[in-house]
């Protein structure tokens, strides 16, 4: 009896106390010399998970002394994944990150410095928009893996019945192709909208502002960060711009672009690069009706865009940085076969543009679709997407303010400064 | 442990006095070791607890009087009051309109299902095959939210929705119940309401069954119509589990944020925000632990003092509820 009362006890003590040291247990494994080192990414489905695998696989082939294992999650689930590993104490050796996440990585130490040789090869040898979506406070965080740059989509087809042949040059132009294309039912129902808006979702709704805000000549933030600039009169025109194409019905911000453009009920949007990969799968056939244009502004020959971007950086907490960053290089800095990067193959493969110049003209044979032009020459000119710090909520901050101005609560003059405000609050409570 | 005591109390050596002090340290020891012994079989579940309620709690409470990005906890920062001063500043969006939401959103959910779950549980309670139509309004519930919001999302759109068709088809221009500012509030409220009719019904209904037959033969007797049956016989006997209903969707109202996700993200702009929706933004997308924890104390004193003003209120009326 006592022995069978002492025992059970001991024995639920000890898988308590088993239960408790399999929650803390954590970081790289090391067997005989071995290094494993752990990628988390938001890489989770095909075509990129397997891009990723066949990059990581050729890499475990040729060093047996360090492995690498990739992990995945969503997209949405990232951010939260790399927050609660890192607290607690089960962190990845290398994290995928959203450029406006940097601030937020910077200001908690997350990211460790990389070495000088590396920030040297992404300072010298990446895009300037690449170059700026990994930088926060002067500091690089990581390598860029692919920068994303935003320009006019529209629907030659649609364009084309309403007697339209060239996609718009201005503000002015891109209204009246608009109102010609938006055709309505006998309720007034929007059946197809000449122009694409789309609310609830914060980069569908901040990034097209950005875009026709540079287009106009404004920007984000001031020079040096520490303001907010968007109050100002291109930004007053952008948004008025919007609001106009809503209010004259030819927008309607409750249409989801992102299913209405491929069913051709939506003619013009604007949109960033990845949407190509997109199209051609829900479009199939109907994609030969896709034109990409520069995002028009008020007068010809101005043009805006908006550049952001995925990294990839090594953990602070990392037991072995040297060998993530080893790694890191192989990945994005070596020649590979075709002579571009592997990650510069793999991001072309996928349709998305390398951050690296060299890596996009060593591919140049490879493309023969003159959508992805206007993306690759937006890399020289599109606003980075500013990743200080609050980031994330500057940008939920905007949203807010413009969806306001699109349902008619506030003026545009509201509700800028209101956001300007707000913004500023942020900047300076980082 | 029985066998154990039982044996003790029969040993033949010794007199009765020294029986009797044997049997109360054997007692003494015995339950020492059914203490022990349950104490350790508790165990796992009071781990369970200190783990993941009493640890979480305490953590968001000394985090609300914190700074904290996230990812570090050695970096937590302890600023006082600064997060409430920053949240319950009049120039925030926290009080309004985000806690107004939250409340508007809660009562006037608990409002439509309160009063559709008390006239269809009476409606059911009259019908054949009662399980069957329990079970039908009960189906929601068992749905995930996200198919729900999509799917009354689907039937909410402006151009070739259901709601929409129909109105159309009478004659009636389409409305933006999404969309538009002023109705995406109340059109999330029915999609909650719908959603939570089916608990409410399956309460009452039981509730309804409990009420002694006599009370409505003799209600029947002296004259009394079906209005007047209802309010002076139904009503006042259902008050425990109305409590129980009014109670439990309120404080699911106050703390729901799900279905605000799938259908609106909180827009059109913060029209459809509600306070557990932007405690989720702060802590996880923003990286404001602090604000976030701020946030949820106050609502937690919200549904507190609510919780209380509702058992008051009934116990006012006269009526024990538990």
């Amino acid at each position: 009896m006592r022995w069978g009362t002492a025992g059970r006890a001991a024995a639920l003590a000890m898988a308590a106390a088993l239960a408790l040291a399999g929650c803390s247990t954590g970081g790289s494994e090391t067997d005989s010399g071995k290094v494993t080192l752990t990628v988390l990414t938001h890489y989770g489905n095909d075509p990129l998970k397997s891009g990723l695998q066949k990059m990581v696989d050729e890499w475990n082939k040729n060093h047996p002394s360090i492995q690498v294992k990739t992990q995945a999650v969503t997209y949405e689930d990232l951010l939260q994944t790399v927050t609660v590993r890192q607290t607690g104490g089960k962190a990845p050796d290398i994290i995928q990150a959203y450029s406006l996440w940097g601030g937020q990585l910077e200001r908690a130490q997350v990211l460790a410095e990389p070495p000088e040789d590396i920030q040297q090869d992404i300072k010298t040898n990446f895009s300037t928009a690449a170059v700026g979506a990994v930088t926060v406070d002067d500091k690089i965080l990581g390598y860029p893996t692919e920068v994303q740059t935003y320009a006019l989509y529209y629907n030659k087809k649609l364009l084309a019945e309403a007697g339209v042949t060239e996609p718009p040059k201005t503000w002015d132009e891109l209204a009246t192709v608009a109102a010609k294309v938006t055709k309505r039912d006998a309720k007034g129902n929007i059946k197809v909208a000449g122009f694409g808006l789309t609310s609830g979702w914060d980069s569908a709704v901040v990034h097209p502002f950005l875009c026709l805000l540079q287009a106009a000549g404004g920007q984000f933030l001031s020079d040096d960060g520490t303001q907010a600039a968007f109050n100002s009169p291109a930004g007053k025109a952008a948004l008025e711009f919007e609001k106009s194409l809503i209010d004259a019905k030819s927008a309607d911000p409750a249409i989801n672009v992102l299913r209405a453009f491929p069913s051709e009920k939506v003619a013009m949007t604007i949109n960033a690069g990845w949407w190509i990969g997109s199209l051609k799968t829900a479009m199939k056939d109907k994609y030969e009706n896709v034109g990409v244009a520069p995002v028009p502004g008020p007068d010809v020959g101005d043009r805006g865009s908006l550049a952001y971007g995925f990294f990839m950086g090594v953990n602070n907490k990392s037991q072995h940085k040297d060998e993530a960053w080893q790694f890191l290089e192989w990945m994005n800095a070596e020649q590979g076969p075709d002579g571009a990067t592997r990650m510069g193959s793999f991001q072309y493969s996928v349709g998305t543009i390398p951050g690296r110049p060299a890596d996009s003209e060593a591919l140049a044979d490879d493309n023969t679709d003159p959508n992805y032009q206007p993306f690759i020459d937006a890399l020289e000119y599109a606003m980075p997407e500013p990743n200080g710090r609050n980031g994330q909520k500057i940008k939920t901050t905007l949203q807010k303010s413009i969806e306001d101005v699109w349902t008619g609560t506030r003026s545009v003059d509201d509700a800028l400064a209101d956001a300007a405000e707000q913004t500023n609050a942020m900047l300076s409570s980082g | 442990m029985a066998t154990v005591l039982h044996d003790e109390r029969k040993s033949p050596r010794g007199g009765p006095d020294r029986r009797a002090g044997f049997a109360r340290s054997g007692m003494a020891k015995a339950r020492r070791r059914e203490a022990v012994v349950a104490y350790a079989f508790l165990s796992p579940t009071l781990a369970f607890f200190a783990i993941f309620l009493i640890l979480p709690l305490v953590f968001a409470f000394v985090l609300a009087f914190s700074n904290w990005g996230g990812f570090d906890l050695t970096q937590i920062e302890f600023v006082g009051l600064d997060n409430f001063a920053e949240i319950l500043n009049p120039a925030s969006s926290f009080v309004a309109p985000i806690l107004v939401n939250t409340l508007l959103f809660a009562f006037g959910s608990v409002v439509l299902t309160f009063v559709a779950s008390i006239v269809l549980a009476n409606a059911i309670n009259r019908l054949r095959f009662q399980g069957l139509w329990r079970t039908l309004y009960f189906l929601p519930i068992v749905t995930t939210v996200t198919a729900v919001g999509n799917i009354w999302k689907y039937l909410y759109e402006p151009s070739g929705g259901l709601i929409n068709g129909l109105l159309n088809a009478l004659g009636m221009p389409s409305v933006r119940f999404l969309a538009d500012p002023d109705t995406a509030l109340p059109s999330v409220v029915v999609v909650q309401a719908w959603a939570s009719l089916g608990v409410a019904i399956l309460i009452l209904t039981a509730g309804l069954k409990n009420i002694p037959e006599t009370y409505y033969e003799a209600a029947a007797l002296d004259g009394a119509g079906v209005l007047r049956t209802f309010w002076n016989i139904t009503l006042p006997l259902l008050r425990p589990a109305l409590l129980f209903v009014l109670i439990t969707q309120v404080i699911a109202g106050l703390q729901s944020f799900a279905l605000i996700i799938v259908m609106t993200g909180g827009g059109p702009g913060n029209a459809t925000n509600v306070a557990g929706f932007e405690m989720y933004q702060q802590a996880f997308n923003y990286g404001l632990w602090g604000i976030a924890s701020a946030m949820a104390l106050v609502l937690f004193l919200i549904i507190f003092a609510i919780t209380l003003l509702q058992l008051w209120l009934f116990r006012q009326r006269g009526e024990e509820t538990s």
